[in-house]
This record gives structure tokens, sequence and C-alpha cells, in this order.
């Protein structure tokens, strides 16, 4: 049986790293005694798939692993024991049965479906007060390059073109839409519904203005917040730096040219 | 959330590996500050990786926090990195659990695993803003206490702490911190407490004794400063190790530490009795847990934390008489987990060999042997119980099982070393290759894989080679080119490797062992003038440490080279580990006559260990299948 889990990252372990957050599960897996099923060979492990890495220092209401299971079990028992062996810092929010794969077909993993990522990013405090003009800006413009370091040398990169939403949060939590090409569903509001569920991890420190961007992600071409923050220093004026800390809100999967949250793909 | 952290997230992001800094681990204890009276910070001087695979802190973290008036929290040695920037913003070192300055605690617990932390002892003092010198401090700074097997010579850093605890850490600190709770309460200032302190057993107050030195700069009397003042300090040991306490839930990092898996200690001690071996002698006598005790311990471990490798610790596993039981019990079980069991310092017999085949990797594992000496000459001199059949029999037995790759380990510079001897290495190494070459070619796998390691003999305190010179760095180095072209000239050259070891570690390892409070001044400033994690070869800094060698007339004659009189005080004859100076003089001089002293287990030599009335010593056991 597969399943896929998903998790929380916060607080704390914002500062784990992804090889990190992989052995932490397989011991969290262990400690919980499920059924886990084992590859072959001399040097068997764990059979769990990672859907995508998190940078150091981000947080998220929103990431994904696959396991497999060698006997069935019902999902909430799946979800309770698993939570049971987190520390502070992690919390299982999901679990879900993969259906069983159709005889045939090309194997699907977590990380081979994202198509996209929700992020709610705030201002550092060195940039604070200072990314408005340029977030609106950076939503306006058709296209906004910046230089990314590749294996071999350095590539020119439209990161507008990757980004399919843009949104200010508003004091009250409400969302002021810059720009939305409708792939993804924009949450509302940071106060209730899927953005209340899918914030309530993120770190907020008084006085940063916060922004919501949609982006594409996954193995075709992957927007990270680092590049959002590049373009807007570059419209901003300013020079190079960490400028957004970052909450990741959700990954998602692609169907019939709309996204949808990876838990349901 | 966990703690608030006490770096900025700028600083955790510029640091290597942030997760050194900001603990929250599987297993760590959360406690109410509001109702703790005795807050003890447990450090470990070097980094969090290193620091984090001991089991010692592991069993003491455990013992104090199930004390609910104590919260033991950690800390670890800050990498360098750190090091500069908390430095240079005056971030006062802090620990893992509250993130909170060590300046705030009660107690200071170092332990010394090795003589190369000592600056990094430095380094934490002061990044915690505690002085240095124990004389400097006040009421206000915590009491700092030196553990670990250091402590058996903590001489050269005695002024830097406040006492030293002698021995195993299990028996003794309930005494201590409800002693320090009463002095507390009735208004008692740290000198009373530390005067209290010296009252108790394996507890030592450097500043309750006066040193003065003869002329030629031996010690002319080392004595208490007041009649209540014990004259001997008797080391603290665990008589029963099936009902002490054990940490069931071992603190589980999140990053890869040097021992990534949970620890089983099997025993304490060893009988074996190698003349240089200083943990052959401190943990005197030879104590065994039981097999159920330590089953259920392994299941509680495994289930507390889900490591997936287990360690089973010991001296010489091969000397524990449950080692069958308890390794066909465990083997089953922890297949059935996908949990590896490992177990090092195992003599490689037909048993070792059956064991090695069900848990490890023929394929990619080698076969360890440790003869440390050439020929059987001075194999006898060191008092180590192998013969050169033992070695090649148990390595045909492993080339037959269908492994390839050896790994040999020896010293060199043995207290009568010759060349002969330096010789003897190389031509073993070859005879375990010929060992393999001999098999039809049908059952071999390859060319065989010899890897001979050489380290640099260290006379250390409490063994009988206590009183023997050590070699020159450059005497040593010429053995070491000796060998190297022994080596070269042995017929299947080719299938060895030789490894060896950095000299001037060595040096000043060997100044430290034996050393005395005069070294002080000579670590202090080695301190400040840049030195730390002298154990880390690329932090060396042997330059500076020669240099204040010449400044302060640190001899390596007086404290390496030079033979001591049976006479002369050594700066460790106040501490009493239970074995009589007399019995290490005895094997000192059954050394220089080549003569062998059989281990505890065939024959008890009268060491003097018999005095803790527990082990070995009150119940002899008789072991099956002869000495490998």
């Amino acid at each position: 049986m597969k399943a896929r889990i998903g998790f929380a990252k916060f607080g704390n372990m914002r500062f784990l790293g992804h090889l990190d957050v992989m052995r932490y599960f397989q011991h969290a897996i262990a400690r919980a005694a499920l059924p886990i099923a084992y590859s072959a060979g001399y040097h068997p492990h764990m059979i769990l798939s990672f859907a995508q890495p998190l940078a150091l220092s981000v947080t998220s209401d929103g990431e994904y692993f696959d396991l497999e299971l060698t006997e069935d079990m019902e999902a909430s028992e799946l979800r309770d024991r698993l939570n049971a062996a987190m520390c502070d810092g992690f919390a299982i929010t999901d679990a879900h049965i993969l259906p069983p794969q159709e005889p045939n077909t090309k194997k699907q993993t977590g990380m081979s479906q994202i198509a996209g990522a929700m992020y709610l990013c705030e201002e550092t405090e060195s940039f604070r007060g200072k990314l408005a003009a340029a977030v609106e800006a950076f939503a306006a413009a058709k296209n906004a390059t910046v230089t990314k370091p590749t294996k071999n040398g350095e590539r020119e990169v439209d990161v507008r073109a990757g980004v399919h939403g843009v949104a200010v949060v508003n004091e009250d939590g409400t969302l002021r839409i810059l720009a939305d090409d409708g792939v993804f569903a924009m949450p509302g509001s940071l106060a209730e519904g899927f953005g209340e569920q899918r914030s309530r991890h993120a770190i907020h420190r008084e006085g940063s203005a916060r922004f919501v961007f949609a982006v594409s992600a996954g193995s075709e071409n992957n927007i990270s917040v680092e590049l959002i923050g590049e373009a807007l220093c570059r419209l901003a004026g300013t020079d190079a730096g960490r400028c957004l800390a970052a909450h990741r809100m959700e990954l998602y999967g692609c169907r019939d040219g709309a996204m949808v949250s990876l838990l349901t793909m | 959330m966990g703690a608030k952290l006490a770096l900025s997230e700028d600083i955790l992001l510029t640091v290597e590996k942030p997760a050194r800094y900001i603990g929250g681990e599987i297993n760590m204890a959360i406690k109410d500050l509001s109702k703790i009276d005795i807050r003890f910070a447990m450090c470990f001087p070097d980094v969090y990786e290193v620091g984090m695979s001991h089991l010692g802190i592991q069993i003491l973290y455990d013992m104090f926090n199930r004390r609910e008036d104590t919260y033991c929290e950690r800390v670890y040695s800050p990498w360098t990195d750190l090091d500069a920037i908390m430095r240079e913003r005056h971030i006062p070192l802090f620990t893992l659990e509250t993130q909170s300055p060590v300046k705030d605690f009660d107690f200071l617990g170092i332990t010394l695993q090795y003589e190369m932390c000592y600056t990094n002892v430095l380094q934490v003092l002061d990044l915690a803003g505690i002085p240095l010198h124990a004389a400097d401090r006040t009421e206000d700074d915590p009491i700092v206490v030196g553990g670990g097997p250091c402590t058996y010579n903590p001489e050269p850093i005695a002024e830097f702490f406040d006492f030293f605890y002698i021995g195993e850490g299990e028996t003794a600190y309930d005494e201590i911190l409800d002693l320090y709770k009463a002095n507390k309460k009735r208004g008692g200032t740290r000198a009373d407490f530390l005067r209290q302190v010296s009252h108790i057993q394996g507890m030592y107050v450097p500043s309750l004794y006066e040193v003065t030195y003869k002329e030629d700069g031996t010690i002319a009397s080392f004595t208490p400063v007041a009649d209540d003042v014990p004259a001997k300090v008797l080391k603290q040991v665990v008589t029963d190790l099936d009902t002490c306490v054990y940490p069931e839930k071992q603190l589980l990092p999140f990053l890869k530490v040097v021992q990534d898996r949970v620890v089983l200690e099997l025993q304490r001690g060893c009988t074996r009795g190698c003349r240089f071996c200083q943990a052959g002698m401190i943990y005197r006598p030879t104590r065994e847990r039981s097999v159920g005790h330590l089953c259920d311990i392994a299941r509680s471990l495994l289930d507390t934390t889900g490591q997936d490798e287990m360690n089973l610790s010991s001296l010489s596993s091969s000397d524990f008489s449950g080692l069958p039981e308890l390794v066909y019990t465990m083997i089953d079980e922890c297949r059935e987990r996908h949990v590896s069991l490992s177990l090092p310092s195992l003599r490689i017999d037909s048993f070792a060999v059956d064991v090695m085949q069900k848990v490890q990797d023929v394929n990619r594992s080698s076969i360890t042997f440790a003869p440390e000496a050439g020929t059987q000459r001075m194999r006898n001199v060191i008092n180590k119980g192998l013969t050169e059949e033992d070695i090649l029999s148990g390595a045909s037995k492993a080339f037959a099982a269908g492994w390839n790759k050896v790994k040999l380990y020896f010293m060199l510079g043995l207290p009568t070393e010759t060349e002969t001897d330096v010789a003897g290495i190389a031509e073993l190494g070859n005879a375990i290759a010929r060992e393999y070459y001999a098999m039809p070619k049908e059952l071999r796998h390859g060319k065989a894989n010899v890897t001979i390691s050489t380290s640099y003999f260290i006379a250390k305190p409490f063994t009988p080679f206590q009183w023997m010179p050590m070699i020159s760095k450059d005497v040593f180095l010429t053995r070491q080119r000796l060998l190297k072209a022994t080596v070269q000239e042995q017929r299947n050259a080719k299938s060895l490797v030789y490894h060896w070891h950095d000299a001037e570690t060595s040096e000043l390892e060997g100044i430290f062992a034996r050393g005395d409070r005069r070294l002080s001044e000579f670590i202090e400033k080695a301190y400040r003038r840049g030195c730390i994690y002298d154990a880390w070869t690329e932090h060396f800094k042997y330059d500076i440490w020669k240099e204040l060698m010449d400044e302060l007339g640190v001899s390596v004659e007086f404290y390496n080279l030079r033979e001591r009189p049976y006479d002369e005080i050594l700066p460790w004859d106040h501490i009493d580990i239970g074995v009589k100076r007399e019995f290490l003089y005895r094997e000192y001089e059954k050394a220089k006559q080549e003569i062998v002293t059989p281990n505890c287990m065939k024959q008890c030599s009268g060491c003097g260990a018999a005095v803790f009335g527990c082990g070995i010593c009150v119940k002899p056991r008789k072991k099956d299948g002869g000495e490998v």
C-alpha cells in the first residue's frame, strides 16, 4: 500500500537541511513501528520519496513524502502514529492512501508530479519597508530576468514568466491580488480557510510587509524564493541580498492545466 | 516552536550546519525552569558531531534529568566559524536546551576525553564569560567540574577547574548536588562547598593542594592544605552495572554525527593488562552487564530512537562472557527491525567470523587486528597476548569466509623497540598477505588489501610505562621511514598500504599526559595566541606551540624523553585508582625482562583493584575457547 503524507515544518526546525529531514523521518517511521517496505539488495533502505527540498530557514505548511507499507492501514491511524513520533517543529497534517498504480503506466512519485508552489513571503529585517513598490512593479512587469548559476556557468532566467500569482497581504490578513493568470486558485485571506490553514506555522515579524507568490516548481521550471528576491532587488535598485523570508503554503501538481494540491494528485 | 534561539537567523544562515546550535532533538529533556533548583551545563569541548557521539554524556544527562530539582543541558564547542562571530559580537556561550547563557548555571561540567581538547576547554570558559582560572571566579560563576579519562592526571589544567570528579560518574553526583543545595540554603560560599566536596570519595579540589618543586623540575612535595582534605583521592566505581542508571532514551541528533548509532555498553574494564593501555588500568576491575539486562536496554534504545545501527561497545568485546548469547539473540531481532549491528574490538576467531558474516557485508568491510607490535619479543614487553599464529589463523579464517581487506594497528616507539621490531611490522603484514595468496585461486576475490597503520607511542599515567621514556620526534620519523622502506621491500608489497600518524600532535599529547601544574601557563598562552581545535589536524598550529615551548622552557626532554626514577613524585600520585603503584612498577620491571603477565581471567595478579570488591575480582570467570 502506498500513502502520501502531508506535514508541516516550522519553528527552530527550519534550520534543518533536507538530508537531515529525510533522516529524521526514517527514524520517526522506525519509532512509530510502521510496516514500512524496504528496497531489495544488500543495503536495504526504506521506500520513501520526498517531494521537494525546502531551503534552510523556510518554514512550511505544505510538505509531502510518499511511503510504501507492507500492510494495509487506515489513513487516520497512519497519521496519528506518525504524529506521535514527531518532535516540536514537525507536525503530520495529512495522510492519504494512494490508489494502486495502474498496470503499464509510468511510476508517479511525489517528486515527478510537482508543478507549482505557493509561498507566503515577508521582508527580512534589513529590507523592512523597502519592497512594496518593487513587488507592485514585478507584478505589473511582462518579464524580469536574473542570472542564475548553473552547472556550466550562468544563465539568464525570466523569473516573471514562472510567477502565476502575486498578492499583497493586508493588515487584516486579506489579500490584494496584484497579478493572477488563473492557473492557481489564489486564497482570499490568510485569516480563514485554505489561507489560514496553510499560513499557520509561518513566522510573522512585526512591521514586515507580506506577499504571496504562486510559482512554477519542479524539474521543468523551478522558481525559488531566492530568484524572486533577486528580481525584486533589481527592481528596487538595491544590492542583492536575502530580502525575503519565506513560508511554503502548498505544493501542487498539474491536472488538466490547473494546479491542484499534491495531496490529491 | 522550540526555545527562543540564542543566535539570530542571519547568523544561523551564515554558519556551517546551523543544526549544531538549535537543540530540540528527539529525547531532549524539557523542564520548567521555575521548578528547578540546580542548573547543570554539561559540556563536551569539541564540535557537536563529536560531542553527541559520546555515551558518557548521554548517561550523565539522563541521570541528572531524572532528578526533579535539576535541569541538565548540553553545550559543545562552537565551530571556528561561529567562534569568530561570537567573539566579534560578544554573544555569550549558550546551552542547547533553553538557549541560555552558560554563565547563569550552577555547574559547568566538562568531560575531558583527550588531552588535545585542552584549549577548547579554555574556549568554552572564555566564550561563556567565566574567568579561566578557578582562583578568579566569584560567587556568581558556575562551579566548573571536570570528568573523564584525562582527570586521572588533571594537573596541566588543574588551575582552570574548581574540582575534578575522579572515576565513574553514576555514583556520587546525587551526594554532590544535595551538598550544593544544602550549602546554598545556609548561605555557604563557593569555598565552603568546595571544601565539603573534597571530603567525598573521588573528588579532587586542586586549590586545596600545594605543590613544590625541586631544582631539577621534579616535584618535591604535593600536600593538602589542611588536615581534613584527603592526601589521596580514591576513584569512584560502579559496583553493579545491572542496577546503575542507563539511558533508555538516548538523545537522537538530527545531524549525522561521528558515531551515528545507539550504543550498548557491554562491560567496563579489560582483563588483558596491556602495559601501554591506560583504559585497561583505570577502569579496573572488569565488570559485566547481564545479557538479559542488555537485551532489555537494547530494545528500549531502538524503540525510543528509531536508529538503524547499534554498536556493542567494550574495550574487548570478545572477553565478554555472554557475547555469543547476546549476539545470537540480537542478530535476529535486529534483522527484523532492519537494524545493523556493529561489534568493534572483536578478536578474530571462528565465532567472530561467523558473527561478522551475519552482520557485515563481506565484500565491503574489512577485518581488524591490533597486534600493536611487530615481533613476539615486543608484544611480550607490552603484554599483548596475541601471537603471530593467532593473527595468521584468524586472518586465514576470514579470508576463507570471503574477506580480502585487513587493517592492522601498531605503535612505533614502544619502550625497548629496536629496528628488528620495526621491520617485524612490515613482515607481519607480508605474512598475512601470504596467507591470502596461499588459498586456491578460485577462493580469492582479487588482490589482498592489508593496511598497516602506526601511531606514536605515548606513555600514559597509571600504566606500567608511566616511568618509561618516549622516543623523540626525530627518532620516530626515522623509524617511520625505515618501516616505509621495509614495507616496500616485502614480497607482497603491492598488497600492503602503510598509513602513519602525525608526530607533532603526539609529542604534545605526551607532554600533557604526564604533565604537571606548571603547564597551565603554556596551555593558556597557546589559547590566547589562537590555538583551538588542536585535535583537528587542519586547525592544529604546531608553530605556536613550538614557539611557546622555547619561550616558556617547556622541555620535551623533561616531560617525554627521560626515564623517571621510582622514587620520583609523579604529578598524579595523589590519585588512587585502586591499582597499586607497586603493581605497576612490577609490571614495568617484567616488561624490561620481556615476561608476560596472565590476564585476570586466568589468574589474579594482585593489582589492587580488588579493593572495590566487585567484578572479576570477586567473581572470577572462565572462558572456553582459549586465547585468540
